[in-house]
């Protein structure tokens, strides 16, 4: 029945006999998988996909805090040369950059070194070292900040143990952008080290062989071997590693707060305190779309890297 | 490997204790200082409690407001947990099922979500949830938190992807219906992949700063996060009560993370190398 009144309608508006016989037909299993793809659909359709487009479009407005849900006045891209001439937004650029000079090839170092050390190593200490190196994961950027805003502290910190004259690391600007990067490193290092060893035991077995046969001792391996394979994961975790220092933002809202003399206002931090503190919640899309291109650029770059580094060595 | 010398075997060995006492002993530190009194620890903040007491952490429990942050906290993380990997499981089947069309369009939608950071959507999200009336309320942090299924799915879809299809084969022979087929043979093959998803989902909802920090302003509905962060700013000299608040906040899903270890180490590459 249900064919017979499709192929009537069909006759009304003649397809091309291609598509008529590619015509979808609507099963049982069909519905099923709708309705299995409907609940998650249901709120990222509406909380996620459309608010990035709203995002974009409210950056091109004046939308206040106190102003009703729709009633956006457009003010074309008013917002973006604003902030071309905002000197707090390029030092806060200024700061990200710094930050993130710190922490990437930090925690990219140690955590290779670590993936090496552990991956070379068997046993029951190795996986606990697995094991604790992970723990971070399990934890909030807020409870990191406290722990590491104590052992920091002059009162019960580290500079109480080893000094009688204790000094504040987060008085000074220096300082207080060194103690957040080390708490990030501290946080992010195990993240890293997984996916260097995860890299590491991609590497066959027979290639350390082969290079062993001919003469290669540990170093050797590890410079001609293991760095050359290493190529593609490295570029993941640098792009992963960078991406997550140009976005910190729980660490500094718990350990500075932007401070001392907003020597710590690193881009995410400007961006809230522009859209929920200043209530300017269109100067703050603003930064957002900024901070979105550039993690976008560098995670295109990624793509692109791997891609080409793909198969090479095999 | 068998050319080590006993240098680099104390190396690796030597490594391996600093990295120990490095990752450990910050949270050690911490219950340590938590059953301190505060003048023990100003004085002796590095040593073995001489006498152990629980006045702070019994104190944190009666006086209500710890609680009620924790019972916040526990509320959006169970229905945030429970929605996610449901959504995700069902949502991720689908897409190992069907590569094309809309369905495929759809995933990479999903997959997009992965790339995009969040302070994008921080500012529409929030004037949805105001102009919903969910402001302060678990509601509208939850609302947000469901939309979170990009991962989940990601993960489920891979997990998915390996299962032979023989066994579908087999239990449509049978007359198994689609739903049954997923319901009956994938749904309890994919048991470890949703342990893990549900891990993720909890570890993130449980600590979360940002959106509750945007959503929540009135303390009665504070997180456990915003209710620690507000001890660090209430109590800046008492560091040993402060230290309590730290410790039982970060405990639930360190115990979980201690149980759950194995999955979320796979998860975890799993994960990123797919992105």
């Amino acid at each position: 029945m249900k064919q017979a009144q499709m192929s009537q309608s069909a006759g009304l508006f003649r397809l091309p006999r291609l598509l008529r016989t590619v015509r979808p037909k609507i099963s049982a299993k069909d519905v099923v998988h709708g309705l299995m793809v409907l609940p998650a659909l249901v709120f990222y359709i509406p909380l996620f996909v459309v608010p990035i487009l709203l995002g974009l479009a409210v950056s091109f407005g004046d939308w206040s805090g106190v102003a009703g849900a729709l009633d956006m006045e457009w003010i074309g891209a008013e917002n973006y040369v604003e902030l071309a001439g905002d000197r707090k937004f390029w030092s806060s650029l200024g700061i990200t950059l710094r930050y993130a000079a710190m922490v990437v090839p930090s925690q990219l170092l140690i955590g290779l070194l670590l993936a090496a050390t552990i991956n070379s190593g068997k046993g029951m200490l190795s996986a606990g070292v697995k094991v604790a190196i992970l723990t971070p994961i399990a934890m909030s950027a807020v409870a990191i900040g406290i722990l590491a805003t104590f052992l920091f502290s002059p009162q019960i910190g580290i500079p109480a143990l080893i000094s009688n004259e204790p000094v504040d690391l987060f008085a000074e600007p220096n300082g207080a952008l060194l103690g957040v990067s080390i708490a990030h490193v501290w946080g992010g290092i195990g993240f890293t080290t997984f996916i260097f060893l995860a890299g590491l035991q991609a590497i066959p077995e027979e290639l350390y062989e082969a290079a062993k046969i001919d003469g290669a001792g540990l170093m050797a391996r590890f410079r001609r071997v293991t760095i050359p394979l290493l190529r593609e994961t490295t570029i993941v975790n640098l792009i992963l590693i960078f991406i997550g220092a140009f976005r910190s933002f729980g660490l500094i809202y718990t350990m500075t707060r932007g401070g001392p003399y907003r020597a710590t206002e690193v881009l995410s931090f400007f961006m809230y305190k522009q859209a929920f503190v200043s209530f300017r919640m269109s100067y703050g899309s603003a930064i957002a779309v900024i901070l979105f291109l550039i993690i976008a650029t560098i995670t295109l770059f990624k793509i692109r890297l791997t891609r080409a580094g793909t198969t090479r060595y095999y | 490997m068998n050319d080590e010398t006993p240098v680099l075997r104390i190396s690796r060995f030597a490594i391996f204790i600093c990295l120990l006492v490095i990752m450990a002993y910050p949270i050690f530190w911490s219950i340590m200082s938590s059953v301190k009194t505060n003048a023990e620890l100003v004085a002796n903040p590095f040593s073995i409690p001489r006498e152990p007491q629980i006045d702070n952490i019994v104190e944190l429990w009666v006086e209500g407001d710890f609680i009620r942050y924790f019972r916040n906290t526990l509320i959006i993380s169970l229905v945030t947990v429970i929605g996610v990997v449901t959504m995700s499981t069902m949502a991720g089947y689908v897409f190992s099922q069907r590569a094309t069309g809309a369905y495929k369009f759809l995933f990479l939608l999903f997959l997009f979500g992965l790339m995009v950071p969040r302070e994008v959507v921080i500012v529409p999200v929030f004037r949805i949830i105001a102009s919903l009336g969910l402001r302060n309320t678990l509601g509208g942090v939850i609302l947000v938190y469901m939309a979170g299924t990009s991962f989940g799915i990601v993960l489920m879809r891979t997990y998915f992807l390996s299962v032979p299809t023989e066994l579908r084969e087999a239990a449509l022979i049978d007359g198994c219906s689609e739903f049954g087929v997923f319901f009956r043979i994938y749904v309890p093959l994919a048991a470890p992949a949703m342990v893990t998803v549900s891990i993720f989902a909890f570890f993130f909802s449980w600590n979360d700063l940002l959106w509750p920090l945007i959503l929540i302003q009135q303390p009665e509905w504070f997180t456990l996060v915003q209710g620690v962060l507000r001890y660090q700013d209430e109590f800046t000299i008492d560091w040993s009560k402060r230290s309590a608040g730290l410790v039982f906040s970060i405990l639930p899903p360190l115990i979980f993370y201690l149980i759950f270890n194995r999955g979320i180490q796979s998860g975890l590459t799993a994960g990123a190398i797919k992105m």
